[in-house]
């Protein structure tokens, strides 16, 4: 099962509910799934992103595998 | 990647976010980048733009890439058909700053609907009516006793900024929305209003000065509270009113009593004496005082039969435009949340941080219709809560 996300998702999870200086280890988690290529973000929700938050943005960057 | 996907869009769209936003051909080449030759291309459908140049094109456009893909062009969506109409502006000839500080600001009272159809609350509705017939002096009574501003109040305000945030307050504590923009050239507009209820707005030019801020805001509450009464008020895009003129009267006249009170207003006039003669410096220390701007004051001297009409014309040519009795600060950059909250008032901005923090709404939501990065959210919060007497908010 490959999972697409969306900007509201990621922006959630990252900012409100699931920060990652908090739950470092689901981070490191979507990071394997990342790199195994069944976590994936579409290249709008990207750039989305880009203007909404450094630090989801940031982390997606540094798996540029993962957007499509 | 996306760089040489073809974007497959009907070529009706892109005229379309083209012209909504005011962009002739020309100006959309210049802003864009791209040659006119090109972007006339694609909208001919001899050529279609990549998915990276559609994007690019969107931010020229202030548009989400998403909206290139609609089935045809929006229907029946016009900023235009919700503002009231501006004398000396020529319908459909409005400069793309305004076009999309109307649109920002239609965007944004939608989003306050959302927010209170979400949270399955009642949109407030502002109480009271006026009528172009009425008795001026009786209009600005019932204008101040709505918003529950005393004179003793308005001559304690420390200053023009905190005059201006405690009106704004007031009428926000009302249900009205009130936005400003930066980036509309005062020419073209100081001040217009969607009247309808719930949630009418008033959007005001932030290049103006404050005490002339005060005024417009006044002006257009006035406005709300003649279409509250029945009375129909010129939009920027339809037909024109027959009242438009009888209301644009009334609205002034409503405006000048309710910021300036006969009885307190005279009280404080005879104070300075030498204002009612047109000296700049009275009329300059008495612009503090009462917080309203020489030529307004001036101009309700001649109403209260204080002074000569004549003097006041000549007085306002003298003055031309410049703001000479304010006190101007040294310019610095203003941080980032005095300008959202200057920008979306301090009533909206609570109820979009507010229904973010009850979890109403999700986070990029939050950070959209505020216009801001969810990292800025505490500071902005801060600043919704400072009275600060100089500050633009």
């Amino acid at each position: 099962m490959i999972y697409c996300v969306d900007t509201s998702a990621w922006l959630d999870g990252w900012v409100r509910d699931y920060p990652a200086d908090v739950f470092p280890s689901l981070w490191d988690k979507l990071s394997e799934h990342a790199e195994s290529g069944d976590l994936k973000c579409a290249e709008e929700v990207y750039l989305e992103l880009s203007n909404k938050d450094d630090g989801i943005h940031g982390w997606l960057k540094d798996r540029k595998e993962a957007v499509i | 990647m996306s760089r040489s996907i073809p974007a497959l869009v009907k070529p009706s769209l892109l005229i379309w976010a083209r012209e909504t936003a005011g962009l002739s051909l020309a100006q959309a080449g210049e802003r864009s980048k791209f040659d006119v030759e090109r972007i006339a291309a694609w909208e001919s459908g001899s050529d279609v733009p990549t998915i990276a140049q559609l994007r690019k094109l969107g931010e020229t456009y202030k548009r989400p890439l998403a909206v290139f893909f609609l089935s045809e062009p929006p229907k029946g969506f016009s900023a235009q058909k919700e503002f009231r109409r501006l004398a000396g502006v020529v319908p459909g000839r409005e400069s793309p700053e305004l076009l999309l500080a109307l649109r920002w600001a239609v965007f944004r009272r939608e989003a306050a609907k959302e927010i209170y159809r979400v949270a399955g609350e009642a949109l407030p509705r502002l109480g009271g009516a006026l009528q172009p017939q009425m008795d001026a002096e009786t209009a600005g009574r019932r204008i101040r006793q709505l918003l529950n501003v005393s004179w003793d109040a308005q001559t304690a305000w420390s200053g023009p900024y905190e005059a201006l945030n405690s009106w704004r307050t007031a009428m926000e504590t009302h249900g009205v929305l009130v936005f400003q923009t930066s980036k509309v050239q005062l020419e073209e507009m100081r001040a217009t209003c969607i009247p309808d209820q719930p949630l009418p707005v008033i959007l005001l030019n932030s290049k103006d000065a404050p005490h002339a801020r005060i005024f417009s805001l006044l002006h257009e509450f006035a406005h709300i509270l003649l279409h509250a009464g029945g009375h129909q008020t010129s939009r920027m895009e339809g037909s024109r009113s027959p009242e438009e003129q009888p209301l644009e009267v009334a609205a002034n006249a409503f405006a000048a009593a309710a910021l300036l009170p006969a009885r307190g207003f005279l009280t404080e006039a005879a104070r300075y004496p030498q204002a009612a003669g047109g000296e700049n410096e009275a009329l300059r220390l008495l612009a503090q005082r009462v917080k309203a701007s020489p030529e307004v004051i001036l101009r309700r001297l001649v109403v209260l039969n204080q002074t000569r009409g004549s003097l006041y014309a000549k007085k306002r040519e003298e003055w031309g435009k410049a703001d000479w009795y304010i006190r101007k600060s040294a310019s610095a950059q203003v941080p980032w949340e005095v300008r959202v909250v200057s920008a979306s008032g301090r009533g909206y901005t609570r109820l979009v941080l507010d229904a973010y923090d009850r979890r109403l709404i999700s986070t990029s939501a939050a950070s959209d219709y505020l216009g801001a990065k969810p990292i800025h959210f505490p500071d902005i919060r801060q600043q919704t809560f400072l009275r600060g007497s100089n500050s633009e908010s």
